[in-house]
């Protein structure tokens, strides 16, 4: 039951409007509370030692991620660099490849220069 | 004559012993330790009071090695069926405090008759596994016992989801039954996984290995793949399990929780125009894009940390559930890789089962190239994306950013492959493959006899870009359904979804496709 007040020639008119299928109400656009954002935990991937067949990358060696040419250098060593600051920039698939700094550290050496062609899993950069 | 007080006191004792699975003192050690046992895990999944469990009395029959006299409460593993979120959800849980939640006969049978239970009801189930194995004193029915559950994993796969919580150990072949179900889940401590573990590779092969290395949460999230999610514990793997829920269907003959909005907004997000670079070389966080077209930012990824050249997940679109395929150009360009195909191939199929349509967003240059790619059978596993995606029926709309070359971009569900709706950025590439190779091919004579023939190559490779690498190319060839502003993507994806949500398409009766594998 609605209370409406309609107006006529100047001449208002209470009326009581009664409505006998109303349907559904709209649906709201997210019904309940949101639900809240879940994620994955983020895990890095444990490295496999020399002793189990892993090859012989040391701790702090940064790996090439693909094959490719060298574009720049984004670091120099004895630079300090938190987790996920870009090390260097790689072309490959006409696109440009950013490898980041797997931790926080200090750039110990860049072992390739700009032209230069690495292949995936080359050592890059060494970090401590 | 009221009921015989004693025998409710009977029912009451043997409730609570049950309840303690027969060893109050190891529950509070598990405690210490910050694992909930196998029955909080199952409790804390349900509205509290939902669970209904089966088989609480259920009891070993083996006599074996003494094990008459051993009392095993429940057998070791508690079932049943609950409430989430008012969603009828079928549960089983392996206690470790009962004989190392090892695997024997009736424990199995419980498991077997829960899975037939959550078939008929056509409710989805959820597993936590914590197991020492197989109850060797029952010998080859202990054995029976997983072949029998992997059977059921099989019969209900595309009937109900089936999603797996790895909370301990599940060594042998025991990691086979979650390997067999839709999504795993494992927590990052406490937890392993492995078919032989670090004991018997050095029998067998002198290598010396950890479980870190072959059998954690985060070797499987990262480098096999075999995990899709990592939950800090208990509590946030049971979040991801009513998380992951909450997009999918009660079964194969429902509908997904769409909760469609009851008007489309069909307004602009500038937000896609300043994600997308100016310069085709420099990569984007496809992330960012995702996060602009889905509703809330609320993007549930799965296997976020393996094989990220390619990012899948599910998200609501405007309130209609929606799987989200895209290229990760951050990522080793963004290419289709052996591991990515796999990643993508097996979402696009878990979607197709439960009706859930697909948003695919392109920006690939192609598949990986490499000696380890070629050699590691690249054809097959990028054959298996080609596959999924034209066996795949439910609604397909496909979002062209980017780079769209040669194969890649047909693996990326462009219509040929069955797309409902194709839309392309004006930045879009689609072509059969990029402009220098094309050049070199096509003008090779051309190229060869000019008088500076660098400078002609760069003449011809601008005019190939200007004429090819564009989407008006693929749009006058009708191969596209439109030409977009990046704005406009939310609001056309969405109209394109309401619109297509009706789809329905049959195929000739077959058992099953033939996927390359």
């Amino acid at each position: 039951m609605k209370k409406l007040r309609v107006t006529v020639d100047g001449k208002a008119y209470d009326v009581l409007v009664e409505i006998l299928d109303e349907g559904a109400p709209p649906a709201p656009a997210n019904p309940g509370a949101h639900p809240a954002h879940v994620e994955s935990a983020h895990v890095s991937a444990p490295p496999v030692s020399a002793r189990s067949g892993g090859g012989t990358a040391a701790a702090g060696d940064v790996p090439s991620p693909l094959a490719g040419k060298v574009v720049s250098i984004d670091v120099r060593p004895g630079q300090s660099v938190e987790a996920g600051a870009q090390l260097l920039t790689l072309e490959a698939m006409k696109m440009n490849t950013y490898v980041f700094a797997p931790a926080a550290g200090t750039v110990k050496e860049t072992l390739v220069a700009p032209g230069d062609a690495v292949a995936e899993g080359q050592v890059l950069v060494r970090m401590s | 004559m009221p009921i015989d007080e004693k025998l409710l006191h009977d029912l009451d004792e043997r409730r609570a012993n049950a309840l303690v699975s027969g060893a109050p003192a190891k529950v509070e050690e598990r405690h210490d330790k910050g694992l909930l046992t196998a029955r909080e895990r199952v409790d804390s999944l349900f509205q509290p009071g939902s669970f209904q469990e089966f088989g609480m009395f259920a009891e070993h029959q083996c006599t074996n090695f003494g094990m008459g006299e051993k009392k095993l409460p429940a057998d070791g593993v508690i079932t049943g069926v609950g409430l989430m979120e008012g969603r009828p959800v079928a549960a089983f849980s392996q206690d470790f405090l009962v004989a190392g939640g090892s695997l024997g006969r009736v424990h199995a049978q419980k498991i077997c008759d829960l899975m037939d239970y959550a078939q008929r009801a056509g409710v989805p189930v959820i597993a936590f596994n914590d197991s020492g194995g197989a109850r060797i004193q029952e010998g080859v029915l202990s054995l029976a016992g997983y072949g029998q559950v992997f059977f059921r994993n099989v019969l209900l796969s595309g009937v109900v989801p089936q999603i797996a919580v790895i909370a301990g150990p599940c060594a042998g072949g025991a990691a086979y039954s979650p390997a067999l179900m839709d999504f795993l889940i494992m927590t990052k401590t406490g937890a392993s996984m492995f078919i032989c573990g670090p004991e018997v590779i050095k029998a067998a092969t002198g290598q010396v290995t950890t479980i870190d290395e072959i059998g954690s949460a985060a070797a499987h999230a990262t480098v096999s793949g075999n995990v899709h999610f990592v939950a800090n514990d208990d509590g946030h793997a049971i979040e991801i399990v009513r998380k992951l829920l909450s997009f999918l269907p009660a079964n194969n003959l429902v509908d997904p929780p769409h909760r469609p909005t009851p008007e489309l907004d069909l307004s602009d997000v500038p937000a896609f125009e300043e994600i997308i670079p100016g310069d085709p070389k420099k990569p984007f966080d496809v992330h960012h894009v995702i996060e602009a077209l889905v509703d809330d930012a609320d993007f549930l990824e799965v296997h976020m940390e393996w094989a990220k050249s390619i990012v899948v997940g599910f998200a609501r679109i405007q309130g209609i559930v929606t799987g989200i395929v895209a290229n990760q150009p951050m990522v080793r360009s963004g290419t289709l890789d052996i591991d990515s195909s796999d990643k993508a191939a097996r979402f696009i199929r878990f979607c197709n089962l439960y009706s859930i349509p697909i948003v695919t967003l392109v920006d690939v240059p192609g598949f990986m190239p490499g000696v380890a790619q070629e050699r590691g059978g690249i054809i097959r596993h990028g054959a298996k994306m080609l596959f999924a995606y034209a066996a795949a029926t439910v609604p397909k709309i496909t979002v062209i950013m980017r780079k769209a070359y040669g194969g890649a971009y047909l693996a990326m569900c462009s219509r040929d492959l069955g797309a409902d709706m194709v839309f392309a950025w004006p930045t879009a590439e689609i072509a059969v493959m990029g402009a220098e190779g094309a050049v070199k091919i096509v003008f090779r004579r051309e190229i060869k006899d000019a008088a500076d023939p660098a400078k002609e190559e760069a003449a011809l490779v601008k005019k190939y870009r200007e004429e090819f690498s564009s989407p008006y190319q693929a749009a006058a060839n009708a191969q596209i359904t439109d030409v977009i502003r990046p704005a406009h993507t939310r609001a056309a994806v969405a109209m394109a979804l309401r619109n297509t949500l009706s789809k329905r398409e049959t195929r000739p009766p077959k058992k099953h496709g033939n996927i390359p594998m």
